[in-house]
C-alpha cells in the first residue's frame, strides 16, 4: 500500500485482529512473514519446523483467548492448546491444504476442550447456559477515544447490549462480527446441521442488537 | 431506484465487516462510493461500523512465560516423537549424554536465526585482537571441555577448536578442525556459529555434530536437539535448515547440500566409544582406526585393500579385538609394535 498521508484511519487497522501475535512477529522477523496462509500450511506439511513454530507463535494469544470464553480451567486449556499442537504436527501426512489456518485451529481447540470436559464430567450443557460466562465483550480500547462523557454512555449501552444476547448468540456474532468466519465455518464451529439453522441464529442476534440499540445515535468514530 | 439498507443489512454483510475489520484501499474505495451512491444509507452504515469497532471479545491474557512454557513442551515431545525408537532406547540409560542435550533443547530461536543469517557473515573478524584459545585432541584420544560461555563440546581424536577469550560477551563464535559434537547452551541474544571446513553451523540452544574428516565419508552436520541453520562455506547458496534426527550431507564434487536422515549411534556414537563401520571400503577403515586408537597402520600387500565392504560395530573394544575380528573377514595377519601396525595378507 502506498504511503497513507491521506488516509491515516486506513493503515492504522491494518493489524487490529491479529493483536499481539502481530506485535510478535514484527519484533522477530521472519521469512514467513509474508506467506499467505495456504503458503505457511504448505511449508508445514512438507515438514518444516519453523513454519509449525511460526504457526504456533502467531495463533495463540487468539487460540487462548477463545479458548477461556469454554473453559476458565487454566491448567486444562494449557493442556488442550499443547494437545491439539502435538496432534496437528502428527497429522501433518494426512493433511491437505487450508485456506484458513486461524479456523482449523478453533476447530481443533473447541473440540479438543469440549472433549477434555467430558473427560472430567463437566457438565458442558451446563456450563455453556450459565448467563454471563464466556463470550463477553468490553470495550475495545484501541478503537474508542472517549472523550466525551455521551460517547461513554454510548460505548457502554453498546457493550451491554452486546453481553445481554444468550451464549449461542453471543459466540455466533464473535465468528461473524470478529473473525470473518463464513457461515459455513460457522456451522462447523457451532454443531449446526445446516447452513439454514445457522443463519437463523445470527439472524435472530443480529436483530436483538438492532432492537437495543435502536434508539441509540453514534457517531463517535472518524469517518474514513 | 436505489434501495435503502439498514443496519441490519450491513452487519449481516461478510465483505462489510471485512471492510470494517481488514480495510484496504480497494475495499475502501468500494465502500467510499457506495455511500456516495446511497446517500440514505449512511448513518445505517456508519452505525454498523461503530458497532463492531467499539468491541472487542472479554478475556484475560495469558500469563506471562505460559506461551514459551507450552511451546517447549511441544517441541520436547514431538522431538520424543520422531527421533525413533533407537533414539529413546539410548535416552533410558543411565547418564546418557543426550538427556542432557534434550533438557537444553530450546526452539524458539528458529525464526531469529533467520533473521540473524543476513548479517553474521560480516561478523567473523570480531574482536579480532582477542586473544585465541586452542583445545586439541592428538589421535587416540577424545576431549570433553567448556566454553566459557558454558557449551559443553567432545572433541573427536585428531580434531581441534579455536575460540576466542571473549566469546561468552558478544557472537560465539569458533572454529572446528576434525569432529566434534557440540552441546549449545540456550542464548537467543547470542548465535553460536562453527566454521568448520566446509560448514558453516548456527545454533542457538541445541545439539549438533560436525564432521570434516575426509578420509571416512562426506563432510556431515548431524542435528539431535533443537535447531540449526546449515550453510556451506564453498557454495554460498547452500542452506539448509535442519530438524532433529537429520543431517546436512556434503556432496564432494558439486558441494550441494542434501537432507539425510540418520541413525543416532551411528554419527555420535563416537563419543560414547561406539566405534562403526558402514560399508567402509580399505581407506575409510584405515583412517578411522588410526585416528581412533592413535597409530600408524602399514600394509604389506597392496592386495589386501582391495575390495572391503566393511560393517561393524564395537563398543570400548581394544584395538587388537578390533583387528582380530577384521583380519578372520579379511584373511590378513597382524602385529602391533608401539603406535605402529602392520597388516599382511594371508594366502588361502
Amino acid at each position: 500500500m502506498a504511503p497513507s498521508t491521506d488516509k491515516p484511519h486506513i493503515t492504522g487497522d491494518d493489524h487490529k485482529l491479529s493483536g499481539s501475535s502481530a506485535v510478535f512477529a514484527a519484533t522477530q522477523p521472519s521469512q514467513f512473514d509474508s506467506f499467505n496462509d495456504q503458503e505457511l500450511w504448505n511449508e508445514f506439511i512438507r515438514g518444516s519446523r519453523s513454519a509449525f513454530i511460526y504457526i504456533y507463535n502467531q495463533y495463540f494469544d487468539q487460540l487462548y483467548l477463545y479458548g477461556l470464553q469454554f473453559t476458565q480451567d487454566m491448567d486444562l486449556l494449557k493442556d488442550c492448546i499443547q494437545d491439539v499442537f502435538i496432534r496437528l504436527n502428527e497429522s501433518r501426512n494426512r493433511l491437505s491444504g487450508t485456506s484458513s489456518i486461524k479456523y482449523y485451529l478453533y476447530k481443533s481447540i473447541k473440540r479438543e476442550i469440549i472433549h477434555a470436559m467430558k473427560r472430567q464430567k463437566q457438565a458442558v450443557r451446563k456450563l455453556e447456559s450459565i448467563k454471563g460466562r464466556g463470550f463477553e465483550y468490553e470495550i475495545s480500547a484501541e478503537e474508542i477515544l472517549i472523550n466525551r462523557q455521551e460517547n461513554e454512555d454510548t460505548v457502554n449501552a453498546i457493550r451491554d447490549a452486546a453481553n445481554s444476547l444468550l451464549h449461542r448468540q453471543r459466540e455466533i456474532i464473535f465468528y461473524h462480527f470478529f473473525e470473518g468466519f463464513s457461515i459455513k465455518q460457522i456451522q462447523e464451529l457451532m454443531g449446526f446441521n445446516s447452513i439454514q439453522a445457522t443463519h437463523n441464529l445470527l439472524n435472530r442476534a443480529i436483530k436483538k442488537l438492532r432492537e437495543i440499540l435502536g434508539f441509540i445515535t453514534l457517531f463517535f468514530l472518524a469517518w474514513i | 431506484m436505489r434501495r435503502k439498507y439498514d443496519v441490519e443489512d450491513f452487519l449481516k454483510d461478510p465483505e462489510f465487516i471485512k471492510w470494517v475489520r481488514y480495510p484496504d484501499k480497494e475495499s475502501s474505495e468500494f465502500w467510499n462510493s457506495f455511500v456516495n451512491g446511497h446517500p440514505d444509507s449512511r448513518a445505517a452504515m456508519l452505525k454498523a461500523r461503530e458497532l463492531i469497532k467499539t468491541l472487542k471479545l472479554s478475556g484475560d491474557r495469558p500469563p506471562a512465560g505460559v506461551k514459551q512454557h507450552i511451546l517447549e513442551n511441544i517441541v520436547h515431545k514431538i522431538n520424543e516423537n520422531e527421533l525413533g525408537a533407537a533414539f529413546q532406547e539410548r535416552q533410558k540409560r543411565k547418564h546418557s549424554w543426550w538427556r542432557v542435550a534434550a533438557a537444553v533443547v530450546l526452539l524458539t530461536g528458529v525464526t531469529y536465526a533467520f533473521y540473524q543469517y543476513s548479517g553474521w557473515r560480516n561478523q567473523d573478524n570480531i574482536d579480532t585482537e582477542a586473544k585465541a584459545f586452542i583445545r586439541e585432541s592428538p589421535p587416540g584420544i577424545k576431549v570433553q571441555t567448556r566454553l566459557p560461555d558454558g557449551s559443553t563440546v567432545w572433541l573427536n581424536a585428531e580434531s581441534k577448536l579455536v575460540y576466542k577469550e571473549n566469546m561468552a560477551d558478544s557472537i560465539r563464535l569458533v572454529t572446528l578442525l576434525g569432529e566434534a559434537l557440540f552441546e549449545v547452551k540456550h542464548d537467543p541474544s547470542r548465535p553460536f556459529i562453527v566454521k568448520a571446513g566446509v560448514w558453516s553451523v548456527q545454533a542457538l540452544g541445541t545439539s549438533f555434530n560436525v564432521r570434516t574428516f575426509k578420509t571416512e565419508s562426506n563432510p556431515a552436520v548431524a542435528l539431535l536437539t533443537g535447531e540449526v541453520l546449515v550453510s556451506s562455506l564453498i557454495n554460498k547458496d547452500a542452506v539448509l535448515q535442519l530438524l532433529p534426527g537429520e543431517k546436512a550431507v556434503m556432496h564432494d564434487k558439486t558441494h550441494h547440500l542434501v537432507k539425510q536422515v540418520f541413525d543416532p549411534v551411528h554419527e555420535v556414537g563416537w563419543k560414547d566409544g561406539i566405534l562403526i563401520f558402514d560399508h567402509a571400503n580399505f581407506d575409510q577403515v584405515k583412517a578411522k582406526l588410526e585416528r581412533w586408537y592413535g597409530v600408524r597402520i602399514q600394509v604389506r600387500d597392496e592386495q589386501l585393500a582391495m575390495n572391503w565392504d566393511i560393517d561393524g560395530r564395537y563398543h570400548n573394544q581394544s584395538l587388537e579385538r578390533v583387528l582380530k575380528h577384521l583380519s578372520y573377514a579379511k584373511a590378513f595377519e597382524f602385529e602391533i609394535k608401539n603406535n605402529e601396525v602392520f597388516l599382511t595378507k594371508i594366502n588361502r
